[in-house]
């Protein structure tokens, strides 16, 4: 796992410029940093940079950016890919040779025999530049799930990317030309994440997961895109299967062990749910010393750790059991906020950060649950979703008017769920975040287009269109996974260059899940049943069945702390916010709601903007 | 390698928001199946050569970029001859098409082998009365009727403008769209072709689109001077045309009486303008068609070009780029 960073510019630039930006991403390769510079026509100067978080092959045979043999491909690489040695046996049976042992040269090879089609090979998490110094192509691709980022900005001269947004605004003159994107701070506040390819800056975006795309150095723009991978196309034939569970279960033992390949030790993140437990109790069968860690708070009815302790007891893995106190907490709520690159609205970033810094003290590499409840339908909102659209229209309007008349915020949210469209209440529902109706009272500005803030997902395909369950998996894995839960873990574990590995996260596991209609995911409220059917052939039962709570977050004592309404108070920014109904209303909120305020402005404040 | 379904080509060219809008409009097509969009960009200065094609996460696009300006029927054969998919779906950059459309299309094709072409009935924004439903050609005297009919489901039709199915079998056997056409007639020319191999021309009420349509009474482009190429291959096309497709008799009636009439008619309406330049194409395009007439002799695709460039330089107006 790595951090990438590139320029290519109309104008030449200098060196130590972009090695600035390259610094910015020390934490998700601390191990070594290496750049290369190109002139390309003696028109067009070019700059790719890598830092390094060596895992696979460490050598320097496997230091970026690395060229091809005869000069004319150069990659920079971020990711894992599970299955490269696999690949590189096959590589070598047509005759090419390797002068390494890192995924990275596998990527590379298998770009030059395949193209674009390479992608469709690997398995894994990544994201990927490589060069073509003869056709004057750059070649700019990420994974099935958008595990790995990537960012560009593009103008007429300059185009940018890197592996965060911090990268690119460290990039010298780059602030002047970007400005904050308005829709996508409507979508935190209200959904919780910017969607799809939008950033908190109109003029940075990011490649889309399952996207391969082209880029021409002569013309300066983008000449294909190529969506590899998609689940829209699956169809529900794996229902005659007799047993998808016992087929699951063996893709999911698979994918489990390709991730464990690495040269160094691997450890776990354990919160005692089903997922992180049926990952440990895998892992633990080719590895019986792995190490876990949780987190616990002190005095905290939503402390799962005691949960955790007794996963790890049942299957006699050691857990490491990680305290987190109010000082703790808020030191680390800090240490995000300095550097995030973009805002957070899930401060379940904050204990995830807190423990990749410790667990990052002895490991490099961390197995994670993360996916199993978009891949296998663990939400409740899934079953809302299912019942609402079961529910005749009047009465849901009928029943939405009826709601929106009490005061009770959550019975608002189901009314405002109740009278949008589906892919509105995806995310509406689970958010969080605020009414529609309460956004006008927030932000300054009274014109808030709601259509504007769901285009995205509103724009989606709709597959699954028989089945909402199903559907509404469906959205989550599209936009709230890589946008929301994904770039959370990329980024609290890189920035103690951890690396998180997600076994649930594996394209065969989904495109099987997918095949398979609700009624095989849910029986009433009984949802996530495949998962659950093969952890209770490994845990006692009440481990299994208890209610999930997932990494919980006190956020209580922190947010309602001097410092934070300080922040709230005298630096909001009144171009965006209502400052004189925040103060007003300060008191009204719980600690959710400021935080996602606090989050939005401390990152303005951050930057500069 | 899967096989593909459907590949769709939109030519554009200086109309960069309506481009946008027309694949916004394809996305909306909830097409269970895989698919290419093939956008060709006919040398545009405006910033569409910027448009960013990964503002479209769902759809896999390849952009090219003609160095010059190619003008309609070469740019839709360059994406043709690209295209991967078993149906070939072309689409100017000035329609939205309706969220069923290629659904209902391809269902016609895949239902009905004997038809080549089909295409949706066509609509102005907003409305909900089609303002074409088929089209007709009198060979008698080369004029191109537009019907409305809500009647029947499916009509045959003597070529389908602006969005148009094609089995990419048919474009192989029709060799693509013939480019000394280069712009007007393109569609009928290859539907009238098409029929060589026993393929149908259909429109279908059930596929809509709804055209931004720009050009003005009797194809006179007034405010826009990027295809004043028109003005010259409507007129020529139009004696092509019944010069390919028309028997004797249509000949003789359609030279002495007709012929003749369609640039007059024409001159006139531009003269209201003062668009003394269109007037002069109209007459070259009627010239160089009694010379298709006479001699059979088409010009090239550059020839033709060439003499369109060197009329509307002496009008000192914008140089046609090619």
């Amino acid at each position: 796992m790595c951090g990438i960073f590139g320029v290519l510019s109309t104008n030449r630039f200098s060196e130590p410029d972009c090695i600035k930006s390259l610094q910015s991403l020390h934490h998700r390769g601390p191990d070594s940093a290496r750049w290369w510079s190109y002139v390309y026509n003696e028109k067009k100067f070019l700059f790719l940079g890598h830092t390094r978080l060596s895992i696979q092959d460490l050598s320097d045979l496997g230091s970026q950016p690395m060229h091809s043999s005869d000069k004319r491909y150069t990659i920079i690489f971020n990711g894992e890919i599970y299955n490269f040695r696999e690949l590189k046996r096959g590589l070598e049976s047509s005759g090419v040779n390797f002068t390494g042992d890192s995924d990275t040269e596998v990527v590379l090879q298998l770009f030059i025999k395949y193209g674009l089609d390479c992608v469709e090979k690997l398995s894994g998490m990544f994201a990927f530049v490589v060069l073509d110094n003869i056709s004057g192509e750059i070649t700019i691709a990420r994974d099935r799930f958008g595990k790995k980022p990537l960012y560009y900005y593009l103008d007429k001269n300059r185009f940018i990317f890197a592996s965060e947004l911090n990268a690119i605004l460290k990039f010298k003159d780059i602030k002047s030309s970007l400005s904050i994107n308005k829709t996508s701070i409507h979508q935190i506040l209200v959904t919780g994440f910017t969607h799809g390819q939008s950033s908190i800056f109109s003029e940075i975006k990011k490649i889309n997961p399952s996207t391969v795309s082209v880029f021409s150095i002569k013309r300066m723009t983008f000449i294909s895109s190529k969506r590899y991978w998609s689940l829209e196309s699956i169809n529900n034939a794996s229902n005659v299967l007799l047993d998808p569970c016992q087929e699951i279960e063996h893709l999911f033992n698979s994918s489990v062990e390709q991730r464990l390949v690495s040269d160094v030790p691997i450890c776990m993140f354990l919160s005692g749910g089903v997922d992180s437990s049926l990952v440990y109790s895998q892992a633990l069968k080719y590895n019986p010393d792995m190490e876990a860690y949780t987190i616990s708070y002190k005095d905290y009815k939503n402390d799962e750790s005691s949960f955790a302790k007794q996963v790890a007891d049942s299957l006699s893995g050691k857990l490491n059991i990680v305290e987190l106190n109010d000082q703790q907490f808020a030191d680390s709520a800090n240490s995000m906020m300095q550097f995030v690159d973009e805002p957070i609205a899930d401060a379940a970033m904050i204990p995830l950060h807190y423990l990749s810094k410790i667990a990052g003290e002895k490991y490099k590499v961390a197995l994670s649950g993360d996916g199993g409840d978009e891949i296998f339908g663990g939400y409740i909102k899934y079953s809302a979703q299912e019942y609402i659209e079961k529910t005749p229209l009047f009465i849901r309007n009928l029943l939405s008017k009826l709601l929106r008349s009490t005061n009770s915020p959550s019975l608002k949210r189901l009314a405002c769920g109740l009278s949008s469209s589906f892919a509105e209440r995806q995310f509406i529902f689970g958010s969080g975040g605020f009414l529609l109706e309460d956004l006008d009272l927030i932000l300054k500005d009274n014109h808030i287009d709601l259509k504007k803030i769901f285009l995205t997902v509103s724009s989606a395909p709709q597959p699954f269109l028989n089945d909402p369950y199903l559907q509404s998996m469906y959205l989550d894995t599209q936009f709230q996974l890589p946008d929301w839960y994904l770039y959370k873990a990329d980024r609290a574990t890189m920035a103690n260059g951890v690396e998180l590995r997600s076994p649930f996260l594996d394209h065969k596991i989904a495109e099987l899940s997918f095949s398979l209609t609700s009624s095989k995911h849910r029986k009433f409220m009984n949802r996530k049943i495949i998962p659950k059917q093969i952890l209770e052939k490994r845990l006692p039962s009440h481990l299994v069945h208890r209610r999930k709570l997932g990494f919980a977050v006190k956020l209580d004592s922190w947010a309602s702390s001097k410092p934070s309404d300080e922040i709230i108070f005298s630096e909001t920014r009144s171009d965006i916010f209502n400052k004189n109904w925040l103060e007003k209303n300060l008191k009204y909120m719980d600690s959710l709601t400021k935080f996602k305020i606090i989050s939005i402005n401390s990152y303005l404040l951050n930057h500069d903007f | 390698m899967k096989k593909l379904k459907l590949s769709i080509i939109i030519t554009t060219r200086n109309r960069v928001s309506l481009l946008r809008n027309c694949i916004c409009s394809i996305e909306k097509n909830n097409l269970g199946f895989l698919y290419e969009v093939i956008i060709i960009d006919d040398a545009s200065s405006d910033g569409t050569q910027e448009f960013d094609i990964n503002e479209f996460p769902n759809l896999n696009i390849v952009l090219i970029q003609n160095p010059q300006q190619m003008m309609m029927v070469r740019s839709r054969n360059i994406g043709a001859r690209l295209a991967k998919g078993e149906f070939v779906l072309f689409i100017d950059d000035d329609n939205e098409i309706d969220a069923y459309m290629i659904e209902n299309l391809i269902d016609h094709l895949d239902n009905n082998p004997d038809v080549g072409l089909v295409g949706p009935s066509m609509y102005h924004p907003g409305s909900k009365h089609p303002y074409l439903t088929s089209q007709k050609i009198n060979l008698f005297t080369g004029k191109t009727t537009g019907i409305i009919s809500v009647k029947e489901k499916c009509s045959s039709s003597d070529g389908i403008p602006n969005v148009f199915m094609i089995r990419k079998i048919a474009l192989e056997k029709n060799n693509y769209f013939d480019e000394r056409i280069v712009q007007t007639f393109s569609e009928p020319d290859f539907a009238f072709a098409a029929r060589d191999h026993s393929y149908k021309c259909e429109m279908i009420l059930t596929a809509k689109t709804f055209h931004n349509k720009t050009w003005g009474h009797a194809g006179i482009q007034i405010s826009n001077n990027n295809f004043r190429q028109k003005a010259y291959y409507i007129m020529r096309n139009r004696i092509l045309f019944i010069r390919r497709y028309g028997s004797i008799k249509h000949k003789i009636i359609f030279m002495p009486f007709f012929s003749w009439m369609w640039p007059t008619i024409y001159s006139l309406i531009a003269l209201r303008y003062f668009r003394f330049d269109l007037i002069a194409l109209y007459w070259l395009g009627y010239a160089d068609g009694l010379k298709i007439i006479l001699t059979g002799r088409i010009d090239s695709y550059n020839d033709s070009l060439d003499r369109v460039s060197r009329l509307l330089n002496k009008f000192s107006r914008k140089k046609i780029p090619g």
